[in-house]
């Protein structure tokens, strides 16, 4: 979890299979919803979620992306539109990550079902 | 107006390997015990020992298959010795990176030194420098590789990095 208070880049960074950023749109959602997405979908396969990145549709547009939905999972979509080479998609990803806000999730770590300390 | 959440994680521990045994813990032994000693008696700044301290800690993360369950690539003994090379260029006034490991198996060197303020240099394991900064309103990226010396767009990217918030 970023310590700086700021959205990390590499937060927003897509895979490198694909070249796409998993998101969920959330619109119109509670905080505890929005915090019962993480539970549901993420931390299964990915562990805690410590921390989430919020960023406005506009901003992706704006950097010359795109927002792909899916829905699968239920308000599941993609950035996409990402350039090939690194040092590009990066310096698009450092943009996005300026335009994003930070929200830490309440609650101590150790509180939380599953957690396992690292290390 | 669409917002959108990720998710941001801890990072993954790296598994435990029998230090006797594995092809990892020899490559650390040979990557770090170059750097143990002092190279011919030269005097770091202190940010320099910190920045390679954190180095050898990356590279140790890094040298683990699959460590982020995602497919990553270990993180070459080469990547490292560029990454140390690079940090040894690196002019005094620089503070000290934060320093990863990348899933492409690149070692990442990153500055955030606030809001639209921030660096970020790829180093791969051919010496390659896929690099990315933001200063305010001014965006620099590109490909350069290390040789003797910090390539020039790199050096003027470490300027602007530094340069005093106007």
């Amino acid at each position: 979890m970023p310590e700086s208070g700021r959205v990390k880049p590499r937060a927003l960074e897509p895979w490198r299979r694909d070249l796409r950023t998993s998101v969920f749109v959330i619109t119109g959602l509670a905080e505890d919803a929005i915090w019962e997405l993480g539970r549901r979908h993420v931390e299964p396969t990915r562990g805690p979620v410590l921390a989430r990145a919020d960023l406005a549709e506009r901003a992706i547009t704006q950097v010359g992306l795109r927002l792909e939905r899916d829905d699968n999972p239920p308000r599941h979509a993609s950035i996409a539109g990402w350039p090939s080479d690194k040092h590009a998609w990066r310096s698009i990803a450092q943009e996005l990550a300026a335009a994003a806000e930070l929200h830490v999730r309440p609650g101590e770590p150790a509180e939380r079902p599953g957690y396992e300390p690292p290390g | 107006m669409t917002n959108i959440a990720l998710p941001q994680f801890h990072p993954v521990p790296t598994t435990n390997v029998d230090p006797a045994l594995s092809r990892e813990a020899e490559s650390v032994r040979r990557a770090l015990g170059r750097i143990a000693p002092e190279a011919g008696g030269q005097v770091r700044s202190s940010a320099k020992r910190e920045a390679l301290a954190r180095l050898n800690e990356a590279f140790v993360r890094g040298l683990a298959y699959n460590r982020d369950g995602e497919g990553a690539l270990p993180v070459e003994e080469t990547a490292y010795e560029y990454a140390r090379r690079l940090i040894e260029l690196l002019p005094i006034d620089v503070p000290v990176p934060e320093i990863y490991p990348e899933p492409d198996g690149d070692l990442a060197i990153e500055w955030d030194l606030g809001t639209r303020r921030v660096l970020s240099i790829s180093v791969s394991r051919d010496g390659t420098l896929n690099y990315a900064g933001l200063f305010g309103r001014r965006k620099l990226h590109g490909v350069e590789f290390l040789g003797d010396r910090i390539p020039p767009a790199i050096w003027i990217a470490l300027t602007e990095l530094v340069r005093p918030e106007r």
